[in-house]
């Protein structure tokens, strides 16, 4: 079985989630193994290659943790832990190194230079809702200018659901965050197989960012789900 | 205004489900007001019938109103934000309609009557959105039904009644987009009207510092809550994994 959520269909339809159906662990497996393969291009031409050639793989954790003293105090609570569950050294300094990029990143939004939780959130109901993102929005959420699904744009609101996913405490939070995110995934990847044009360096930095994160999530939900049937099959 | 409980049917599964299931249970509408055409009101050859046969797909809203002796005022137009409608409900001025779906209601159509009736597949107000049933099953391992008296804006108004249901073993991946949303939807909807006759009945304020809005399931999401949760999908993975 082929991921179906990633072709040319994804860029002409902007919602086509409706009573998705229902394709057993196939397709599971299928949606899995289209994220290793992009993961695996995006590696072969981004992020991962410029921190080892730029820090090396042998950093130290202890280095991580001085480093994430240059990030604020909610980025840094939130991205200790998120390193802490990476396992790979070189994967957990180089999310940091992403962080610090995202943190010098200027957010294509009017009058707001920081990917705030109130901006991201914004961000997602206005996907969610409308099936496209504009690059510029005003302090009360209206469009600025009509720009739908710019492939920048778009990295860039895959990078900052899955950080917001990342930073949510509650199981469901992180759910509603993970559900933008698997779309603006699908998009992502669409775009990146299917849009011309150039691509920059942080645009893969930030795609492979928001696949990483994606995974992490993916399994602290459905980890969620299956403690919930364990807890009611002991109950029972 | 009368006391006067009004079903406005939009042509669709879970209009047959709610009118039936509440016909059975002695908890008809006086009135039926029925949104389209006759040819809308036609059966989609895809509906299957419930495991329970709580309700028949195949009969028409007109059988039904027909059968039971409900009188009706047919609105061809089927939108049901139409002015038509809104006229109609005027006239007839209900004390409460019960909404069986077709689109979200604007201001000046909630305005025609003084309370509409929904069911909504998820606890309020933290599970707001259309798939809350896959989202119920993911986080919480079982589906939560909220019946609201509508207010503008996405599953806003007071709490009439919570339902909380375990997983029934005969609900299907496909069934719990069509056929036992609306089976589990007019189950909550004939105890809300069992409710709503209780005396001190009084319905519950959303508290707006919970409220969490899901919107459309995607298929990844979908799939984990319901190899996780569901029996039937759970076999028909197995049986995969055989072959």
């Amino acid at each position: 079985m082929d991921y179906p959520y990633v072709g040319l269909g994804r860029l002409s339809r902007r919602k086509p989630y409706s009573f998705s159906p229902f394709g057993g662990s196939a397709f599971l497996e299928a949606h899995a193994a289209r994220r290793e393969s992009f993961g695996e291009e995006l590696r072969r031409t981004g992020a991962l290659h410029r921190f080892e050639r730029e820090a090396g793989p042998s950093a130290e954790c202890v280095e991580i943790e001085e480093r994430c003293g240059i990030l604020d105090g909610e980025l840094e609570s939130a991205w200790k832990d998120e390193l802490a569950a990476c396992g790979s050294v070189a994967t957990a300094d180089w999310l940091e190194r992403i962080v610090c990029d995202h943190r010098r990143e200027t957010l294509p939004l009017a009058g707001d230079e920081r990917w705030s939780v109130r901006v991201v959130r914004r961000w997602v109901e206005r996907f969610e809702a409308f099936g496209c993102v504009h690059a510029r929005y005003d302090r009360q959420g209206r469009r600025v200018e009509r720009d739908p699904n710019r492939p920048d744009v778009v990295v860039r609101l895959a990078a900052a659901t899955a950080q917001a996913g990342s930073d949510a405490d509650d199981v469901a939070t992180a759910t509603i965050h993970l559900n933008a995110l698997l779309k603006a995934n699908d998009l992502v990847d669409a775009q990146w197989h299917h849009v011309g044009g150039e691509r920059s360096t942080t645009d893969a930095d930030f795609a492979l960012m928001a696949l990483e994160l994606e995974s992490v999530l993916l399994d602290r939900v459905a980890r969620h789900a299956a403690a919930v049937q364990r807890t009611k099959e002991a109950g029972a | 205004m009368n006391d006067r409980v009004v079903f406005l049917l939009h042509p669709s599964l879970r209009a047959r489900a709610y009118l039936q299931t509440a016909m059975r249970a002695g908890l008809g509408p006086d009135l039926a007001v029925r949104l389209g055409s006759d040819a809308d009101d036609a059966a989609d050859p895809a509906w299957s019938a419930p495991a329970d046969g709580s309700f028949d797909p195949r009969e028409s809203l007109v059988a039904t109103l027909d059968r039971y002796g409900v009188g009706e005022v047919q609105v061809d137009d089927p939108d049901v934000n139409g002015a038509r409608l809104v006229a109609v409900l005027r006239a007839i001025a209900p004390s409460l309609v019960v909404f069986t779906g077709g689109g979200i209601l604007r201001e000046a159509t909630l305005a025609a009557a003084p309370r509409w009736l929904h069911v909504h597949p998820g606890r309020l107000p933290d599970r707001r959105g259309s798939t809350c049933i896959h989202f119920g099953l993911l986080l919480d391992g079982r589906v939560e039904a909220s019946a609201i008296f509508m207010r503008a804006g996405l599953d806003g108004g007071p709490v009439a009644y919570r339902r909380a249901l375990e997983v029934d073993p005969t609900w299907t991946p496909e069934g719990l987009d069509h056929v036992d949303d609306a089976r589990i939807r007019s189950r909550v909807l004939v105890e809300t009207l069992c409710r709503l006759r209780e005396p001190g009945f009084a319905a519950e304020e959303q508290d707006a510092g919970d409220q969490k809005t899901f919107y459309v399931i995607h298929p990844v999401l979908k799939h984990i809550a319901l190899t996780t949760a569901l029996p039937s999908a759970q076999d028909a993975a197995r049986e995969e994994t055989v072959s």
